[in-house]
């Protein structure tokens, strides 16, 4: 087997994993495509090292984190882009406490329909709000690491998980309610 | 907000956030990347980073840049330790006649340089780059503060 070869089955081993690091930090399908070549090509540069390692998908993510953070700081205002949180009326609401969708509706959607709505109401949150909360609960970072990554304060990354995670939850089971 | 009622959303969206599998990658990604690679490795290794030129090719042109630095470094060193600065000067200011009276100011500066040197001690010399250096790292220091604070407020 060549280099090209054993590099082309790296490439289709972590392909996924990449792309979809990517995809849930920009919600472009277009721009996590190119991050995720990006990857790739120094991932290649780097392929004697990465191709017995055994953190090999841990390099790929975290690279694949880091062009996906830069590229959002670098071509989209980062102004807006830290500052596109709703507000209003939708904070002083009350909501129920229950935010997975009742256990019947667990038998009536396939696990794959659920997935596919979750992804959907995920890339659907405003950018402010879903890139610390795919770092935090996908990534497992910690909030002082957000709070680096994103050079915010600690507070703001921590209310804006919370609002992520309350529009999460509205999305959801607006969404499932809909399929109800 | 409850803090009851936070510690149950954060469990329930870890669930469902965990419970995604990967996406699909787009099925030409992969042959955009194999692409690129063959595109690469089809140009000339002089025409690519100098990282990944090969070993013996390295090796070379390390070798010629530590000459060349170390002959800028001998040959500012000679200069330096020359009986007379205007001496050199003069010599050099023959070869460039038109730069003589350039490269005369600049003798004098150096010679001033020189007999400072000599006369004020190596305490005091060393003192001053020291203020020297702690003045540029405060400089450095105040406008990196100020870039970031800038920035923060933006």
């Amino acid at each position: 087997m060549t280099d090209a070869q054993q590099f082309e089955a790296f490439l289709h081993n972590y392909q996924n994993m990449v792309f979809s690091t990517a995809m849930r930090l920009l919600a472009n399908q277009a721009e996590a495509e190119d991050v995720s070549q990006e990857v790739f090509l120094r991932a290649y540069e780097r392929f004697g090292e990465l191709r017995e390692s055994p953190t090999a998908g841990g390099w790929l993510k975290t690279v694949a984190t880091n062009l996906s953070l830069n590229h959002l700081s670098r071509y989209r205002s980062r102004w807006s882009f830290f500052s596109d949180m709703s507000r209003g009326t939708e904070e002083d609401e009350e909501y129920e406490m229950e935010f997975a969708a009742p256990d019947d509706t667990h038998e009536v959607i396939a696990a794959a329909d659920r997935r596919e709505i979750v992804e959907r109401a995920l890339q659907s949150l405003p950018g402010a709000q879903r890139v610390p909360l795919v770092l935090y609960h996908l990534e497992g970072l910690q909030y002082d690491e957000i709070a680096e990554k994103l050079g915010v304060s600690m507070g703001k990354v921590k209310t804006d998980i919370f609002r992520g995670r309350e529009a999460l939850r509205r999305k959801l089971r607006l969404k499932l309610e809909e399929l109800n | 907000m409850n803090h009851e009622h936070e510690k149950q959303l954060e469990a329930s969206v870890q669930r469902e956030l965990q419970a995604l599998g990967d996406l699909q990658a787009p099925r030409g990604l992969s042959a955009r990347v194999m692409g690129i690679i063959e595109q690469r490795a089809a140009v000339p290794w002089y025409r690519r980073a100098w990282q990944t030129w090969p070993m013996g090719w390295q090796a070379a042109s390390l070798t010629v840049l530590l000459t060349m630095f170390g002959g800028l470094c001998f040959g500012v060193l000679e200069l330096s330790q020359a009986a007379s600065v205007s001496a050199t000067g003069q010599q050099v200011s023959g070869w460039f006649a038109g730069l003589g009276v350039l490269w005369k100011t600049v003798g004098v500066v150096l010679d001033a340089i020189t007999m400072a040197i000599q006369h004020l001690g190596m305490g005091v010399i060393v003192g001053f780059v020291l203020v020297v250096a702690v003045g540029y790292a405060a400089c450095f220091g105040l406008g990196t503060a100020y870039v970031r604070f800038a920035m923060a407020r933006r």
